[in-house]
């Protein structure tokens, strides 16, 4: 008995074209990556801007009603008059340290902009902001950023023409020279993600939980506080976590200070 | 307008909306299922893994890591059309 043979071509020929087509996506990616850097994210950033702008101004009470606008500022108007008084005494040392390093020739007059966080990092993977500030602000790749209470926390690393990509110095793999506690210890702290660092010291260096940590390389104010000390009996060196004071998913505005 | 055409129209734009979220891990999830339940359904994925990466990766210093978004889109979709074939032996 003679059978038919399967034709099975058409199977074939439509894998074959889609492996093309996908070879082709990848490659031209890549390659527009490579001669075009902000092409895509140019692209893309204008297509998603408008959605997480709405998603700001939403969480930012875009939707309330009038009233309650009203009454929420009147509430925080009252809130910023009693905070007023307790910051006066602030104020007063503050100005002092000023007028103290003016007198040593470090006083800072490098400008400093505000800008909106319109997308914390997503659960892991790249620890980046974006903000609402871009190349027509006159940002530049390296302006350092800082969060409330003048904590510098990243640099930027691009610039789209309306925004741009922050780093965080806690981003994984990112690595920075620390001193740890009074004892000023010096200590190469590497970005874990999430705003947390990991350093290591000798196993006997004296180190407790809530010392402080300074990074000078970045700022002298302290970079943050140990939050635990690891160490095994047999283990040459003990690690050491600490992390940035403020929560870097719920950041809501910056200073970005430009060169 | 057929009831699959309106799933995967409806499929695709959850995934677009947890890509522009930064939300990866059910984006994965969502790809996942549209890989095993639709044809050609790589093209949606790895478009997906291409506007993750062109929003919050692609940065210079990263090196592949910037295209975690491509890479893993590819494999999870090899994997998916693996074990479908495999299934439906």
């Amino acid at each position: 008995m003679t059978y038919l043979a399967v034709r099975k071509t058409g199977r074939s020929f439509s894998f074959k074209l889609a492996l093309a087509f996908i070879v082709i996506i990848v490659l031209g990616t890549v390659g527009l990556n490579y001669f075009l850097p902000n092409f895509l994210p140019n692209l893309f950033g204008s297509i998603a801007r408008p959605f997480w702008q709405a998603q700001f101004s939403i969480r930012n009470g875009g939707l309330l009603s009038r009233e309650d606008l009203l009454r929420e500022n009147l509430e925080l108007r009252q809130t910023i008059a009693a905070h007023d008084i307790s910051l006066a005494a602030v104020f007063a040392t503050e100005l002092e340290n000023q007028e103290l390093k003016n007198l040593f020739g470090r006083a800072s007059t490098t400008p400093a902009i505000l800008a909106a966080v319109i997308m914390t990092p997503p659960a892991s993977l790249y620890d980046e902001l974006i903000i609402d500030l871009g190349r027509d602000s006159g940002l530049k790749k390296g302006d350092k950023v800082y969060a409330s209470g003048g904590l510098a926390i990243g640099e930027v690393i691009e610039i789209m023409s309306q925004s741009a990509k922050v780093s965080l110095y806690s981003s994984p793999g990112n690595k920075l020279e620390v001193l740890i506690g009074s004892n000023n210890l010096a200590a190469t702290a590497t970005g874990q993600g999430g705003g947390q660092f990991l350093a290591e010291l000798p196993q006997g260096a004296p180190i407790e939980v809530g010392e402080q940590v300074v990074a000078p390389s970045i700022d002298s104010r302290p970079l943050g506080q140990v939050a635990s000390v690891v160490s095994g009996p047999a283990e040459t060196f003990k690690r050491v976590l600490f992390a940035l004071p403020i929560n870097i998913y719920q950041i809501r505005w910056v200073l970005v200070e430009k060169k | 307008m057929s009831k699959r055409t309106f799933l995967r129209i409806t499929t695709d734009l959850a995934l677009l909306l947890c890509v522009l979220e930064g939300w990866w891990i059910p984006a994965i999830v969502i790809g996942v299922l549209g890989l095993w339940y639709f044809s050609f359904y790589v093209f949606d994925f790895l478009v997906a893994g291409i506007l993750f990466d062109s929003l919050f990766g692609i940065v210079s210093k990263l090196a592949w890591v910037s295209y975690a978004g491509t890479i893993l889109s590819l494999m999870l979709a090899e994997l998916v059309q693996t074990v479908k074939k495999l299934v439906r032996k």
